[in-house]
């Protein structure tokens, strides 16, 4: 007994060194953080850019399968890192990935502390009430619930614009969906892609009251000054618009290719 | 000078927080500590069907993870009973959490009935007692000195669940902490949050303590 423990202990402290050993620091001539690798950010959940099929694990969406071609013609090994919407931005100036490919809106506040690449997908705010609503705009919703998700722009634009409703936020965007469902909310605000995918989902149901004027394409989030990734990201995704391939995902993941026409 | 002067700026949000922190420990608490008592009287009946539903019951409330229950009884319970919906956000967090809370305070008041000398019920029988004035007047009254420490205990416990009740979107002093972390973009917020938490820790566990002092100089 005392032999196979002392084995054991033995055992562990070797894991533990040799995964020493495999931090290694960042290989300068390597593009990313981990030669060989890209590793991408995505709050998984957020249909139909970026969530879960049947089986709860594996990731699908047009950011997805973006991000999948990307590396391929980069010739990388894709990780998909799964990480909370608060805080994803975060994880960029800590080096724990390479990029965030995670319907990021592009505004100017995120440019500031962020490097941003051109957009890749259109985008815009909406406000999806039930179907026999009497919410006919933004303008129209003094006093009643509204549902965002925590930290997004639809969040920012609820605190930075004197609506008069209440602000109900959620880690995610499908609570939203869950609190409407039940007649908790009022209306909740989202990116068109999402109100979209919901829309197709139950068209009985709900309708869109208001979209936003000011557009809100969709871009990929580097850490600021990582502009050889940066470069090299925009070159493949400038190929997959000019050889259609961007085109055929919208078309799966969206009915049409109107989210990504023009756009670039 | 500059940062000192940012974290003061965010204390009036931050103390709203902690407001909604602070009221649920307490109403929580006390409805588990309550609930608890039934639960552990429950237990220790020699009716087999009581006693086996209140095991049942501590089992699974120990069982599963509080976020879990929290966000079974917000979300999927309207989805498969309409009637059971509830809109306040705060009364359903509140539900949840006297609902585990009394699990485990149910253990602890278990552990302290069945701490009293055996003797005193043979005592009380030989004097005509009936259970329930044993229990009323004896044993519950000798109990709760022991109380208090545990009770203490799963008070600073709940201080620090409660700040699960973000997934229902109710403001308490994490989610607070983290909607300022991501607006504000400084991780510095998280600072002041932890000395408010340890604040209101020191405060409670001064209460418990004189309270135990209290209940020890009547002994």
């Amino acid at each position: 007994m005392k032999k196979f423990v002392s084995i054991l202990l033995a055992l562990i402290l070797i894991m533990a060194l040799t995964a020493c050993g495999n931090s290694a620091k960042k290989d300068e001539t390597s593009l990313t953080l981990t030669s060989g690798k890209l590793a991408v950010s995505a709050e998984i959940g957020y249909p139909p850019m970026e969530y879960y099929n049947e089986d709860g694990s594996t990731p699908i969406g047009f950011d997805i399968e973006m991000m999948t071609e990307i590396a391929k013609r980069m010739g990388l090994e894709l990780e998909i890192i799964d990480t909370a919407w608060d805080g994803i931005f975060a994880g960029l100036d800590s080096n724990k990935y390479d990029m965030v490919m995670s319907s990021c809106s592009i505004i100017p506040s995120r440019q500031e502390q962020y490097l941003m690449s051109k957009p890749y997908a259109q985008n815009a705010i909406e406000l999806l009430v039930p179907v026999d609503s009497d919410i006919t705009g933004i303008d129209a919703v003094a006093g009643k619930k509204i549902a965002v998700q925590g930290e997004t722009t639809s969040h920012d634009y609820l605190r930075n614009n004197d609506t008069g409703c209440e602000i109900m936020d959620y880690d995610k965007v499908i609570n939203c969906f869950d609190e409407l469902k039940l007649g908790r909310v009022d209306a909740v605000l989202t990116d068109s892609v999402v109100a979209a995918y919901y829309l197709g989902d139950d068209l009985s149901n709900y309708k869109v009251a208001w979209v936003n004027s000011d557009a809100e394409p969709i871009g990929v989030t580097f850490k600021k000054g990582n502009t050889a990734l940066c470069d090299a990201v925009e070159k493949v995704l400038d190929e997959m618009f000019a050889d259609g391939t961007a085109a055929k995902i919208a078309t799966k993941y969206f009915g049409d290719a109107s989210g990504v026409e023009g756009i670039r | 000078m500059d940062v000192l002067q940012k974290m003061i700026g965010w204390l009036p949000q931050l103390l709203d927080g902690a407001r909604i922190t602070i009221l649920m420990t307490i109403t929580a608490t006390c409805a588990g500590v309550i609930l608890g008592i039934f639960l552990a009287l429950g237990k220790i009946s020699r009716n087999v069907v009581i006693s086996k539903l209140c095991s049942a019951y501590i089992f699974f409330f120990r069982g599963t993870p509080l976020l879990m229950q929290l966000y079974f009884l917000y979300y999927a319970v309207p989805m498969f009973l309409p009637a059971l919906t509830i809109n306040s956000r705060f009364l359903a967090a509140f539900i949840a959490y006297g609902l585990n809370s009394a699990a485990y305070c149910a253990e602890f008041i278990r552990a302290a009935i069945q701490s009293i000398d055996h003797g005193q019920f043979e005592a009380a029988k030989a004097l005509g007692l009936t259970y329930g004035q044993t229990m009323r007047l004896l044993i519950i009254p000798q109990s709760i000195r022991r109380l208090v420490p545990p009770v203490g205990n799963e008070f600073i416990m709940m201080l620090k669940d409660v700040s699960l009740v973000s997934i229902i979107s109710l403001g308490d002093l994490t989610k607070v902490t983290r909607s300022i972390n991501s607006s504000a973009a400084t991780p510095l917020v998280y600072i002041p949050s932890m000395i408010i938490y340890l604040v209101i820790t020191a405060f409670f566990t001064f209460v418990f303590n004189r309270v135990e002092a209290h209940v020890a100089k009547k002994e």
